[in-house]
This record gives structure tokens, sequence and C-alpha cells, in this order.
């Protein structure tokens, strides 16, 4: 089966000098979702930025969907790519939840109609039909993920990326973002810590380690042979 | 963010609400270059376009102690500059119409951001011509500055927890805010670029042009200048 996100020697280097990725490889298949595992700074969020072009690779090649993440092609792959990032807060900053998950069918060329439609669909998939019409501000933090996790949906988008999804969030909402993961179709790629919420959700896990992969295998090897859980104290 | 809070004015129902953005800056506009170029200004000037903008408020249905708070934040500009053309120029009258100029001045901009979210007053903006690079920038500004203000109040939240603000820190704290506010702006830009944003914040609904958007911006052209040529107002 054809990868539908493949990086090859992929390597970044932040303008104060540190080494983010050094080499990385990896390959993402349809109906995958890919745990990538590792500390802070370990280079999670840095590759992600990378798969819809918000940063550009020192070296190396990133191919999705069957198109190379080179300038000319960021609008047809930020269609396919759709990015959760790890503060909703930052994802948020319409006045009413439902123009925020408008925001990126209209920046599309969709009329305002038919952007009205697909987000209060959008909405209705993540159960917020409720706070449309609210402030993003005055949700909790799990509304807040799903109206940020909306907004992502209404692109109708091939690959879902999220980064650290559990942050602030209380036991009760992860479990219910997992489950609402877990019904989603689309091909996912997921940094956290969280080995229970990985388990829960991936396929597969990769292990970072200083801007490299260390290791990969089913999300319970991966937990295991690097001692994740103990690391994190369970 | 407090930019949403802002915003919550222009989202009310009012008569002046439901109306198209660009013909409520035309209109504004039009006042501007009226009061701006009545000669001489008098207290009947001031009195005359004070009554306008008092309508203006009373149509807009916005809390008068708002309004009036957004003056004041308005106030200490006029009042400097009206302060050294007195001393320069020892003109008592013409600093005291400085002031009320700049007042009545404000005051309609005032109901004009109170009626018209700032995204719409843009995108009335760009429709009406104005660069879409100018646009741009103010959206950036706009959002930014908020981004900006709400760093502003988290470091406050934080210096409180600690013991207060200190003045001989305060540069310190100047430097880390505009760091953090940096930081979280490029996340923010980040967060935009994903979901396709390419310069142009389009509206979810823009009212359509009504009659009632050809009678303002004909209407108030028209008014003005009959009461400036009956009255020399």
């Amino acid at each position: 089966m054809a990868a539908l996100i493949e990086v090859r020697g992929l390597e970044f280097c932040y303008p104060d000098g540190t080494e983010a990725l050094r080499g990385i490889d990896l390959e993402l298949s349809a109906g995958e979702t890919l745990i990538l595992l590792g500390a802070n700074g370990s280079g999670k969020t840095t590759l992600l930025l990378h798969l819809n072009g918000l940063l550009q690779a020192k070296a190396g090649r990133i191919v999705v969907c069957g198109l190379e993440v080179v300038p000319g092609n960021f609008p047809a792959i930020r269609n396919k790519v759709g990015f959760v990032f790890q503060d909703a807060d930052d994802q948020l900053f319409m006045p009413t939840v439902l123009e925020d998950v408008a925001y990126g069918l209209l920046n599309r060329g969709l009329d305002p109609s038919a952007a009205r439609a697909a987000a209060e669909e959008a909405l209705a998939d993540v159960d917020l039909t409720h706070v449309a019409l609210r402030a993003p501000y005055h949700l909790s933090g799990g509304e807040k993920r799903r109206a940020a996790l909306a907004g992502v949906l209404a692109m109708k988008p091939e690959i879902l990326v999220f980064d650290e999804p559990t942050t602030a969030l209380d036991p009760p909402a992860q479990r219910n973002l997992a489950g609402l993961m877990r019904r989603l179709g689309h091909v996912k790629i997921v940094s956290t810590h969280d080995a229970a919420f990985a388990r829960a959700v991936g396929t597969r896990a990769v292990f970072f380690e200083r801007g490299r992969v260390a290791g990969e295998g089913t999300v319970d090897e991966v937990l295991q042979r690097f001692d994740w859980e103990a690391h994190l104290g369970h | 963010m407090k930019h949403l809070e802002a915003e919550q004015w222009s989202r009310q129902s009012g008569p002046l609400h439901g109306l198209d953005a660009r013909a409520k800056l035309i209109a504004v506009l039009i006042a501007l270059v009226f009061i701006g170029t009545a000669r001489p200004w008098t207290p009947r000037h001031a009195g005359f376009y004070a009554i306008l903008a008092l309508l203006a408020a009373l149509l807009s249905r916005l809390e008068w102690s708002g309004l009036a708070r957004r003056l004041a934040l308005i106030l200490p500009f006029p009042v400097t500059f009206a302060v050294l053309s007195w001393i320069s120029t020892g003109d008592g009258a013409g600093a005291a119409g400085l002031i009320s100029r700049s007042l009545v001045s404000a005051s309609f901009a005032v109901v004009l951001i109170g009626v018209t979210s700032v995204p719409s007053l843009l995108e009335g903006a760009a429709r009406l011509g104005a660069p879409r690079i100018l646009i741009s920038v103010m959206r950036f500004l706009y959002r930014y500055l908020f981004v900006l203000f709400d760093q502003a109040l988290r470091m406050r939240d934080a210096a409180s927890c600690r013991g207060g603000f200190r003045w001989h820190a305060a540069s310190g704290a100047a430097a880390a805010l505009f760091a953090s506010s940096e930081e979280r702006a490029a996340r923010i830009h980040r967060a935009m670029l994903a979901r396709g944003f390419q310069g142009r914040d389009p509206a979810l609904s823009l009212p359509a042009w009504r009659l009632a958007d050809t009678v303002l911006v004909i209407g108030t052209p028209v008014a003005l200048a009959t009461a400036r040529i009956l009255w020399q107002l």
C-alpha cells in the first residue's frame, strides 16, 4: 500500500542553532494512527510542523498524499493535512465558535452559506452544536479542544495531525477525546506523552530521542522498550 | 481573548448594526470631513455635531457608560495638543475648539466601531478599495494588539501571585512580555496558515447592501451640506 506520508532524511535546525531533527525517516499508510512518543524537545512537534509546510526542512524530503511538501504545494497540502495544535487558544481566534470552524472553509473560497452548513455539520460531529454561537473563550478545555478539531474536520482533510491533544484535559475529557478520535476514519499522527491515551488511539508508535527516531513498533512494544511509563512515574 | 469581548458590542442588534459596513464607513468619513472643514469652529458648530453624535449613539443602542469610557480613553490626546496649542498661541478659544472638534469626531468613530465588528469594518474598507496590504497590516495589528494585552494580563497575574508588581523589574518584564507575545503571535499565525490563511479574513456573513444603506450614504452628505448652506454649520 502506498504511504500517505513519507519522510526521508529530514533535518531541521532552529535559528538559534538547536538541531531539532537529525535525519528522520518514517512512513504512514492508510488506516494507521501513528503515535509519536518522546521527551520534551525530542523533535515531535518540529516534525509535525513540517507535514504541512509550517516549518521548512534544512535537508530531506517529505511527500504527503503524493505531493512533495514545497511552497508551491502548500495550499493543496494544507487542504489534505488538518492540524490540531497543542494550545486550542492559539487556534480559536474568531469571535464565535461557528465562525472559527468556518474560517478554513472561507479561506478555501467556499461561499458563506456553504461554509456555514459545513461548519454546522462539523460541530455536530464533535457534539458541539449547542455552543456554535458562543465565544470560544467561554468553552471548557475539553470543548475548546473539540471546537479546534471541528475547525479542522470541516475542511475534510485526509490526514489529521494532533500535537499533544490531551494537554490540560481532565481524565473524562481525555476519554471523550480518545473515543472521538477512534471514531474518525482518518489517518492520524499524534504526538503525546500520555501512555494510556497512546494505547487508546494508536496502531503504531515511534520513539523520538534528541531529534532522531530511536525505535518503532506497536504502541505497547515502544512503551515497554523505552520504559516510558516508568519514565512518567506511572 | 479580550478582542472577542470588545466585539460583543458589535454583535448586539440595533438599527445601525445591520447596516453594511461600507455605508457606515462612508457616512462617518463624510461627517468627519464636514467637521474638519467647518470654519470657523464655534460653540454652535460643536453643539450641532454633538447633537448628531448623540443621535447616532441613541440609534446604536450601546451602553452610555461604555461609550463614555471609550471617549475618555481618547480624551488625553486632544487635551494634550490643546494645552500645547494654548501655551504656544495663548488662544484659549482655539484650544477649547480643538478639544470639542476632536471629541465629536471621536464620538462618531466610537459609535462606528461599537456597531461594526473590526473584521467587517476592515472587509468593508477593502471592498471600498483600500489597499489589501494596508488592510492585512491592520488585521494583524488588531489581532496582535490583544495578544500583547492578554500576555500582559497573564504576567500581571503571575506577578501578583509572587508579591506584586515592582517598578525596577518593569524593563525586564516588558522585554519578557514582547518576547512571549511574539512567540504566541507566531503560534497563532501558524494556526491561521494551517487553515489556509492567504492574507484575507473572509467573513461568514456580510450584510447585503440595502435601501437603508443607500439612504445613509446619500442622506448624510445632503443633510450636512444643507445645514452648512442654510445655517453655516
